[in-house]
């Protein structure tokens, strides 16, 4: 292969039909001084016997430039403040034409440069070359490969989402325990307590301003001893110089090295999004934008750390700091150890297998924490939800025609589809269940003490609930102290035998009920519905005699049943969760449901959102699945 | 120096020592350059670089309590229920009126001598995460690291990850129905229950 590409280039040196003209050309002037100079210099450049090092670090500096271009593009862009962060990330992802393919570029390379120095450490201790004259350069790669996750981590924390927010909060916490200047620390590398606006500011000028450079002057400072190395060896060992075809095959495989570099990239790029149904890392797309008042149960450390993630599990208690501190310091310190112990006796082996046996026990915690968060049916809900903000939140930006002024978060916190489900579980699924459950997809253990409000007030909500043994289910009124009362007894007397007659009135009047919601999935508009409608309101009045207890369309200050005019409509919802002992409403019958209005349990917003998400009505919304009516 | 020679500012009288200290003169403007920049960069950078250690000035509060909830959302026979915490906060620039800076757990308990409210910071002693309250084992857990606890926020008999029990806070009932609450943060991952500053 290799051979094959250098016989290209030197057929491309030297045409077989070269006449004089092409003499002076571009080739003459410029790309034989350059081979005749690397030629003369050849033992400053390059090493004796295999050449892999020496492309590996190619690649290195590849990846290095693609991360400065396309980290310099993004920079553009971007915008370091909490309501404008992740924005100008949604801008870069959904707006800016190749945004996408920049930016995950950049995140794909900033893993592949970890996986790549990480790996010549790796080939500096396998081939021993560490022991000969790497004392310098070899730590300086450790400084490198340093720089480059420090670097990492402060670029995570720069889209504001959710998980950059969480893993970088808990990683300051974490920083915050280690002795003496930990709290310190922890603060010169936040800027502010909470996570703020200077969070981010401080973090893009790490990123972006003050370790880049350092970066590239390590670098830098590693090709100039690898050169001043090179020399000195090379002179001793009296290397001949490099001829013009040895050179180009050097070439050539550091060229193959940096192409494989860019596949790799991309290779990694399908692995993500194969991985990124299962993962909440990696995957480079826009996620749910960082809200400090949510509960993120599933912030995880980047691949790279998710080992120390997993070790932090198996030190409970005070003994936190032995997985925090000692273990990575442990480590650090003796591969830090390995030029000098590599020149005793038995050095070598002990630090061949000191490596072998720390990729395996870093491989197998990283795989064991991969493996978990797969298995776990919580965490696995809970990350589906988050990638559900994430769309939800696009998609309100986009109907919205943009993002208001106070940032991402004021669209969902306004969004039933998102806070209704919070708010139902936290303020009414102790009493109430929604389709079976507490409004999260959660179950709950208690039992049902009031009516399941999925789908309420559409024909089938309605239709079940006017037959005497599903009113005093569980599922309606079972559990509170209407089961036997008034309006079963009703239903007990003069709704069971129906005729056939009858019960096409009755399918009328569920109609006419439930068209005072208006709900949005339900359609009242053809005629044969209205005329329906209109007959159904007649027996609501007078067939089955509704109004000689509830109020219908015509005020009635003696009803003693709850007004059904307008029931389950938005206005209807929210005066009942406002204050259900309203005369026109459950009155003094009510049964322990708190006023969440008067009681200042809920705002006016919150009261609304939970109407809203009650009647399936929200943004891009629809109709509910009822086959939960069918069963039983 | 009274022998000093007008045409170039030589001693005449010792030759030898002029040179040096006219050295040593012209080197003073080379110090003074180099510790003004170096003041610049100290004063400037550090304080920059520095200022999220010095202590934040002007944070109004009101003893520190704040308002939660009304007594009537808790019931004695209910598991401990999550509030979020709204606090008039300052970021950096950015005044807010009302932000979420945590979460409690609030739990009313019914004794002879009258109710009582307990109350935890929602989020873990261990690495900080959000603890969340299961129904079923009717416990604290936190799934970041497992951490456990038992219904009244203290640490199972078995061995758990969490340094110390979850963090109990300071409740106020102010006009018979408010609940306050003084909230604070703790620093995670120490077995002291120590303020965050």
């Amino acid at each position: 292969m290799i051979n094959l590409i250098s016989e290209l280039l030197r057929e491309w040196r030297n045409p077989p039909s070269s006449d004089s003209e092409n003499k002076s050309s571009l080739r003459s002037r410029l790309v034989d001084p350059f081979f005749s100079f690397l030629e003369s210099t050849s033992v400053y450049w390059f090493p004796r016997g295999n050449a892999y090092g020496f492309c590996w670090v190619a690649s290195i500096l590849g990846c290095l430039i693609i991360l400065t271009i396309t980290g310099l593009g993004l920079w553009f862009f971007y915008s370091p403040s909490v309501t404008s962060a992740w924005e100008s990330i949604y801008y870069i992802e959904e707006i800016l034409p190749m945004g996408h393919l920049i930016r995950g570029i950049h995140y794909l390379t900033s893993d592949i440069i970890i996986v790549l120095t990480g790996g010549y450490l790796i080939y500096m201790v396998s081939t021993g070359v560490y022991r000969r004259m790497y004392g310098v350069v070899f730590y300086l790669w450790m400084i490198l490969l340093g720089l480059i996750i420090f670097n990492s981590l402060c670029g995570l924390v720069l889209p504001w989402d959710q998980q950059g927010y969480w893993s970088t909060r808990i990683r300051l916490d974490i920083a915050s325990t280690l002795p003496i200047f930990g709290p310190a620390l922890s603060k010169l590398l936040s800027g502010s307590e909470p996570m703020g606006h200077l969070t981010l500011t401080r973090s893009t000028v790490f990123h972006t301003g003050l370790v880049p450079p350092a970066l590239i002057a390590t670098f830098l400072l590693i090709g100039v001893s690898h050169i001043v190395n090179l020399r000195t060896e090379n002179e001793k060992s009296k290397m001949e110089p490099k001829s013009r075809d040895e050179i180009l095959n050097l070439l050539a495989l550091a060229g193959l090295f940096m192409t494989g570099t860019i596949l790799a990239i991309f290779a990694s790029g399908f692995v993500h999004i194969w991985l990124g149904g299962e993962t909440n890392w990696g995957a480079p797309h826009v996620k749910a934008p960082a809200d400090p008042a949510s509960s993120y149960p599933i912030a995880r450390p980047e691949w790279y750390f998710l080992w120390l993630f997993q070790i932090l599990k198996y030190f409970p208690g005070g003994s936190m700091i032995i997985a925090t501190v000692f273990i990575p310091g442990l480590i650090t310190f003796i591969i830090l150890g390995f030029p000098h112990i590599g020149n005793l006796k038995w050095g070598h082996r002990f630090n061949c297998s000191f490596g072998i046996l720390l990729l395996f026990i870093v491989g197998g915690l990283t795989l064991k924490a991969f493996l978990q968060d797969k298995w776990d049916e919580k965490f696995q809900n809970d990350l589906s939800q988050s990638k559900k903000e994430a769309q939800r939140t696009i998609q309100l930006t986009k109907q919205n025609g943009g993002i208001p002024p106070l940032g991402a978060q004021s669209l969902l916190h306004q969004d039933p589809m998102i806070q209704g489900p919070e708010l139902f579980a936290q303020n009414c699924a102790s009493c109430h269940f929604y389709q079976g459950h507490n409004g999260l997809g959660e179950p709950v253990e208690d039992e049902q003490k009031a009516p399941d409000l999925f789908a309420f007030a559409s024909e089938e909500w309605i239709s079940k609930l006017l037959k005497m043994d599903h009113f005093a289910s569980d599922r309606y009124f079972g559990g509170t102290k209407f089961k036997n009362g008034k309006m079963w007894k009703f239903l007990r007397d003069d709704l069971t035998e129906l005729s056939f007659d009858e019960e096409a009135q009755l399918e009328e009047l569920i109609l006419a009920l439930s068209s005072e919601a208006q709900l949005p999935y339900q359609d009242y508009s053809s005629d044969d519905s209205k005329a329906k409608i209109a007959s159904g309101q007649e027996h609501i009045e007078d067939t089955f005699g509704c109004i000689d207890c509830h109020t219908y369309l015509i005020p009635d200050d003696e009803a003693t049943a709850v007004d059904l005019t307008g029931y389950g409509s938005r206005e209807w919802i929210i005066n009942f969760i406002n204050d259900p002992t309203h005369p026109k409403l459950y009155g003094d019958k009510n049964d322990g449901m708190p006023s969440f209005k008067n009681e200042g349990l809920l705002t006016d917003t919150e009261i609304g959102i939970l109407a809203d998400w009650i009647r399936n009505d929200w943004l891009g919304a629809e109709k509910p699945d009822l086959s939960f009516f069918k069963a039983k | 120096m009274g022998e000093l020679n007008n045409e170039n500012g030589r001693d005449v009288s010792n030759p030898g020592n002029t040179p040096d200290r006219r050295k040593f003169l012209g080197f003073i403007p080379f110090f003074v350059g180099i510790l003004a920049i170096g003041a610049t960069v100290v004063i400037s950078i550090g304080e920059i670089l520095l200022s999220p250690l010095r202590k934040k000035k002007g944070e109004e509060s009101d003893g520190g309590y704040i308002f939660v909830t009304k007594i009537d959302s808790l019931s004695a026979s209910d598991s401990p229920k999550k509030f979020k915490v709204f606090k008039r906060t300052l970021d950096a620039w950015t005044r807010y009126e009302s932000k979420s800076v945590g979460s409690v757990y609030l739990k009313k308990i019914e004794k002879e001598d009258g109710m009582k409210v307990l109350a935890w910071n929602a989020r873990c002693p261990h690495g900080g995460c959000p603890v969340g309250f299961r129904e079923k084992q009717d416990d604290f857990f936190c799934g970041c690291h497992n951490s456990r606890f038992t219904n009244t926020g203290q640490l199972p008999k078995e061995k758990t990850y969490s340094p110390r029990p979850m963090d109990t806070l300071k409740v106020e009932i102010r006009n018979d129905e408010e609940v306050w609450i003084e909230f604070i943060n703790f620093q995670v991952g120490t077995s002291l229950k120590k303020p965050v500053s």
